[in-house]
């Protein structure tokens, strides 16, 4: 009712200047032609972005360990997590709401501790640094978005769908291997793209996983922020944001994933 | 009927390979299987090695000791608790002074607006931590935009809130915005508008109308929000070493140099799992005040 007050809608505004303001102000300094953190004034420059291209850390890290391990993660968790939603609403689970909330508990416990578990194991293995933990560890946070994506993706199929198919001449695995499985393709497309962001944009995991070969750029960024102070590392970020918000673009308008956890 | 329909599918298949297991097993195994090892696994490994001796050269000796505990009692280490304490509270009650309006707008604005405003709060959420915490830094640095635009106007510089508490605040409250937004949303979209419509009409003021009908029936959601932010406030290493310097250190940063650089592992794990006892010991607390709230709301009903 009070939601066209201007008091409130003041205050709306802005809270979105203050959630929006780091963000803006990466991808503004990013565009500065000098080498101060200033927001441009006087003219647009690319020079920072080809100076993050020809540099071969941040290079790598974006291209050769970033992307690949988000990749893979996301292939995992989305077979993972689709196997467990169907498993969740089909399989006749004793005590379901119990087990739905284990499954939720890489999302709950803190990722630095996840993190720290992860690399004394790992380590203990003689294991640690490879590019294999970090994957272990992304698909292990990936995997409660798919589950929650592909489990609402379930729930909003029509039953009497199923049962036309069966009614028809289908065997229950036939119906659900015909009708369920198309309907439910761009759940699954939505979980992967949500285990990819997850990944991608991780550092409190990496911060403990990530050995000296496998920096990530949000670890390589962190790293840079201490020792540098040029706009590298802006357009090193506002290369991240765009990744990452052309993907939840993606997710809202093609798919549109209710964007509710 | 679906209910049963993967389970009388795997009888009948039952000669092919995977029939002879039952379905739950080929289709929760996977998930299990990675929990066990990946979760499980490491956690149970930190609170056996966290009662371990501290040896530099093997990392532990399999010696017994409550040491590793009675060493978080140090001065030093109650101060960074006590700190990290501190953060968390005040991070949490400024992120519900905050949010709890927001997700107010976002139940009740249209659903163009609905969609825009939901997109600008998930994507900043999904932005590396890392990347928020520098342009928290570009912005209320020293030589940051604020105090160069107050150099410009002639003020001089006068904001000086890198190194301190307030700053580690400020990005954390960004930080935990959305987490708190989206429950407390999806609870007030459950509050019919008829509802604030009787209040309205038996006199009550935007305020009051917000105190009495709106905040108690949001609780639960506010609740869950307010715990998670808590959760994620406790447990930042980031944040804290970017924004709060080395003076204001937090749980997470000791963790962090006690795995990575004292490599000292059952301090460290005896860290960690006191940490993980607060999380549980607070997830356990919301889930019974989640149950509370629940029944007192079917006994108002009936």
């Amino acid at each position: 009712m009070y939601a066209k007050s201007l008091g409130l809608r003041t205050f709306v505004v802005l809270i979105y200047i203050f959630l929006l303001a780091p963000i803006v102000v990466v991808v503004l300094v990013s565009f500065n032609p000098t080498s101060g953190f200033r927001i441009p004034t006087s003219g647009f420059s690319f020079r920072w972005y080809e100076k993050f291209l020809g540099l071969a850390a941040f290079r790598d890290s974006l291209f050769f360990i970033s992307l690949p391990v988000a990749l893979c993660a996301s292939l995992l968790a989305s077979t993972i997590g689709t196997l467990a939603a169907i498993g969740l609403a089909r399989g006749g689970i004793l005590a379901r709401n119990a087990v739905e909330s284990f499954f939720m508990l890489p999302l709950l416990i803190p990722s630095i501790l996840l993190g720290a578990a992860l690399y004394l194991v790992f380590a203990s293995l003689g294991l640690a640094g490879n590019i294999w933990t970090l994957i272990v560890g992304h698909t292990l946070l990936g995997t409660p978005y798919v589950l929650r994506v592909v489990g609402a993706g379930l729930v909003s199929i029509d039953p009497r769908l199923e049962e036309a198919a069966i009614s028809l001449g289908c065997t229950p695995r036939q119906a659900f291997v015909r009708v369920v499985m198309p309907l439910l393709r761009s759940s699954v497309l939505s979980g992967a793209i949500f285990a990819f962001i997850v990944s991608f944009s991780d550092i409190n995991l990496a911060l403990f996983v990530a050995g000296p070969e496998t920096t990530t750029l949000p670890i390589h960024i962190f790293s840079q922020i201490f020792w540098e102070g040029d706009p590298t590392i802006a357009a090193a970020s506002t290369a991240q944001i765009l990744i990452v918000g052309g993907l939840m673009l993606l997710l809202q308008r093609i798919f549109n994933v209710r964007m509710s956890f | 009927m679906p209910k049963t329909s993967m389970s009388s599918a795997t009888e009948r298949d039952a000669g092919s390979p995977l029939g002879i297991l039952p379905a739950w097993v080929w289709l929760l195994g996977p998930y299990l299987l990675l929990l066990a090892l990946a979760l499980i696994l490491p956690i149970a490994y930190l609170s056996v090695i966290s009662i371990f001796r501290h040896d530099p050269q093997s990392m532990w000796v399999a010696a017994p000791t409550l040491a590793n505990y009675t060493h978080l009692a140090d001065s030093y280490y109650l101060q960074v608790a006590w700190r990290t304490l501190r953060i968390g509270i005040v991070t949490t009650v400024g992120t519900a002074i905050l949010g709890v309006p927001l997700a107010y707008w976002l139940a009740r604005c249209s659903r163009r607006a609905l969609a825009i405003g939901m997109f600008f709060v998930v994507m900043p959420m999904m932005v590396s931590t890392v990347i928020r915490a520098f342009g928290w830094m570009i912005i209320l640095g020293r030589n940051g935009l604020i105090n160069q635009a107050s150099v410009q106007l002639g003020i001089g510089r006068w904001l000086f809130v890198m190194n301190t508490e307030t700053a580690i605040v400020i990005a954390l409250i960004q930080i935990c915005l959305p987490l708190l937004v989206l429950p407390t949303m999806a609870a007030m979209e459950k509050i019919p508008i008829a509802l604030e419509e009787a209040g309205t009409n038996l006199g009550a003021g935007p305020l009051r109308l917000f105190r009495l009908v709106i905040l108690p029936l949001a609780m639960p959601g506010i609740a869950s929000g307010a715990m998670l932010s808590f959760v994620v406030t406790i447990s930042v290493v980031v944040t804290s070493a970017l924004m709060g310097g080395s003076a204001n250190r937090m749980i997470g940063n000791e963790i962090y140099d006690q795995v990575i650089t004292a490599m000292n592992w059952p301090f460290a794990s005896a860290m960690a799992i006191s940490l993980i006892a607060i999380v549980i010991g607070l997830l356990t607390l919301s889930l019974t005040i989640g149950r509370h709230a629940s029944r007192r709301r079917l006994r108002l009903r009936s």
